[in-house]
């Protein structure tokens, strides 16, 4: 076992320094912020510089380290989905059980890695700003509030939600690797696959243009539909993303209340979801590992029935291009031509895809 | 069945977790909510005129709010001089003589000229010539195209403890700039009105009395050191830290030595913490105050408190 996890780390091996360059960039970004204080400091400026959010914008407008993940994954499983190793591989006496819990090991180091590495930078961060955030907040009104919701602690609930998510990211991304045959693929097709749901979800968004009876008003049952996407959105942004809902803070100086918007990272039932989604995909993984090995999909994806599924939804996600095409360029109604162009863009995707996936089942990578 | 325990426990969990979380929603209400009762300066009366805009022209810069108040009015400008005119006879004041003090009971009124050496928006106090000794005096020729006269005018402040420090810091080369009364310390902001680095002075009071008194100042990359009345003036506030004489010409010493960007960030004199803050123009400080390819501005705030 031990081998078998050293050659898993060998595998990713440079994703650890890419992880490293990210490092330093953070810290310079989170340096920087330390900087900006300082300097605002020195105008005896005095506000509520909410380090923490700031910190947080740092991890949340980057997506680098989702970009390692995905190649991560990618080369974990290339090399055992691959036609000449897999065999040599799948000969040695390791069930498949054994070669993906090595895969997971190395996998989520790596993320752990970034993660620890994060929180160090964002302590020492927090650790050389706090005394001027502290004195900053003596002078303000309620300035104390500030100080109880924005503690080290939130910090570290901070970094450990970011390794949840990047665990998250990284477990949806093994498990399609035994729901799609090929390696590339199956990361490409997963993530596109996410961002096709939001794609369609923003179809709701866009209501006004569906009422033909009467135009500008958005029919009931779409809106009720609208109401429900919204919710499940935040809550997987709440659940899965790290975006926190906004707590508020006031006082009222001569009867006039002003408010602060606060962001409180806390450990709470946001943290136990992402926990047992991590839980929950992995043993999906090691039950299809069981099932279907590595390399033993006969299709496209797991199944027959999949492989058409994947199909329509690419030809529904083509079709809805020219419904954004007039909702949003034209500005107008959704008429009979753009009904008719629809057809032939779901068509066309459709038939694109069709090609795709037999192409993939019937050569290589 | 192990697995599948697992499988389905995790599920079951997710699904949980996710449900309260949308059941909670978002709670709107504040998670705290203080009130405070305005306790800062005492400029009802003079605000509502100084805030007329029939006094404030095109040309008339306030540029500090609050506790100071600076009026700026070029002197060629005839309508504006027309303006002055009408203000000075509200105020009861006289510009006659270029540099001049007024105390009234509510506000002291602080009457100068600035030259202004072309450029509209800062002013260079550099060229500004200021003897202590006769207060009339300020330049030594007559006014030109281009200088101003100045009004600044600090209010009284409402809280007492603040109104009493206040009373016992005020220098002729200082006024008070700002003060901040609401929180668990108070402070008082004095700015530094003749002089070339934009001196700041700042006390700041706890429970227990004065608990910290900064000195911070931006200026360009010359080497400066303080003048005989900034050490004055320093002094005045550094010996409400109950310092001795000892520890406040240490202070002095490690601000000059600030001003020259060779000085320790942080340390102790006697029963004293310091530290000294420092930015430099090529650590994001030039963007903000970039004035060309040559120009060089540093900051620097020096800090004292008592060991904690």
């Amino acid at each position: 076992m031990k081998t078998l996890i050293r050659h898993e780390f060998d595998l990713i091996q440079l994703m650890f320094w890419v992880v490293a360059g990210i490092l330093v960039r953070v810290g310079l970004q989170a340096n920087n912020l330390y900087i900006v204080l300082q300097n605002k400091y020195l105008e005896n400026i005095i506000w509520e510089p909410s380090l923490p959010n700031s910190l947080l914008r740092i991890l949340t407008n980057d997506g680098t380290m989702t970009l390692v993940i995905m190649i991560m994954v990618y080369i974990q499983f290339k090399e055992i989905k691959g036609e000449g190793v897999s065999e040599f591989i799948l000969s040695l006496p390791f069930t498949s059980k054994d070669i993906l819990v090595a895969k997971i090991v190395a996998g989520l180091s790596l993320i752990l890695f970034a993660g620890i590495g994060i929180g160090i930078i964002f302590l020492a961060v927090n650790m050389a700003s706090i005394e001027l955030i502290e004195n900053m907040r003596m002078l303000m009104p309620s300035g104390h509030l500030f100080t109880e919701t924005y503690t080290t602690f939130s910090i570290i609930a901070m970094t450990i939600r970011y390794i949840l998510e990047m665990a998250v990211i990284y477990s949806f991304l093994v498990m399609g690797q035994f729901l799609i045959k090929k390696a590339g693929p199956s990361v490409t097709f997963m993530v596109s696959g996410a961002f096709s749901i939001l794609y369609l979800l923003a179809f709701f968004a866009f209501a006004i243009y569906l009422n033909p009876l009467n135009s500008g008003e958005v029919p009931r049952v779409i809106e009720s539909i609208r109401d429900i996407v919204d919710t499940l959105a935040q809550m997987i942004s709440e659940a899965y993303f790290m975006n926190t809902p906004g707590e508020y803070l006031a006082y009222s100086i001569n009867e006039i209340t002003y408010h602060y918007a606060v962001y409180p990272q806390k450990l709470g039932f946001a943290t136990i979801a992402s926990v047992s989604t991590i839980g929950l995909f992995f043993s999906i993984s090691m039950y299809l590992a069981d099932k279907v090995g590595f390399n033993r999909i006969k299709y496209f994806t797991i199944s027959k029935t999949w492989d058409k599924v994947i199909v329509i939804w690419c030809g529904l996600c083509c079709g809805l291009l020219q419904y954004f095409y007039a909702a949003i360029v034209k500005g107008g109604r959704f008429d009979t031509i753009d009904m008719v162009l629809t057809l032939i863009w779901a068509g066309l995707g459709m038939l694109i895809m069709n090609r795709i996936i037999k192409k993939s089942v019937a050569g290589g990578e | 069945m192990k697995k599948w325990i697992i499988m389905i426990g995790s599920a079951v969990v997710m699904i949980v977790s996710i449900s309260i979380i949308m059941l909670k929603g978002t709670d709107k209400s504040p998670m705290a909510q203080e009130n405070f009762q305005v306790t800062t300066f005492n400029h009802d009366n003079l605000m509502n005129k100084l805030d007329n805009d029939d006094y404030i022209g095109e040309n008339v810069v306030v540029y500090s709010a609050d506790g100071l108040r600076s009026y700026d009015i070029p002197k060629f400008e005839v309508d504006d001089m027309e303006k002055f005119k009408a203000f000075e006879a509200e105020l009861g004041i006289s510009a006659e003589s270029p540099y001049s003090i007024y105390n009234t009971e509510d506000f002291r009124i602080q009457v100068f000229d600035v030259y202004n050496n072309g450029t509209s928006e800062v002013i260079d106090r550099s060229d500004l010539y200021w003897n202590p000794n006769k207060t009339n005096m300020i330049s030594d020729d007559k006014l030109k195209e281009g200088e101003y006269i100045k009004l600044i005018i600090e209010h009284d402040l409402l809280d007492e403890e603040l109104s009493q420090m206040n009373k016992k810091l005020m220098q002729n080369n200082f006024a008070l700039e700002s003060a901040q009364s609401y929180g668990e310390r108070k402070r008082l902001q004095y700015i530094e009105i003749i002089g070339n680095k934009n001196l700041n002075i700042d006390i700041v009071m706890d429970q227990n009395g004065v608990c910290q008194v900064g000195v911070s100042a931006t200026y360009d990359g010359e080497e400066i050191t303080l003048s005989e009345l900034e050490e004055e003036a320093i002094k005045v506030f550094l010996a409400e830290l109950k310092m001795n004489e000892e520890e406040i010409n240490a202070c002095i010493q490690i601000i000059n030595e600030a001003l020259v960007s060779k000085s320790k960030t942080k340390g102790s004199i006697g029963n004293f913490d310091f530290r000294v803050i420092l930015a430099r123009a090529n650590d994001g400080y030039r963007s903000r105050y970039d004035k060309g390819d040559t120009y060089e501005l540093n900051a620097f705030k020096f800090e004292v408190f008592p060991k904690k």
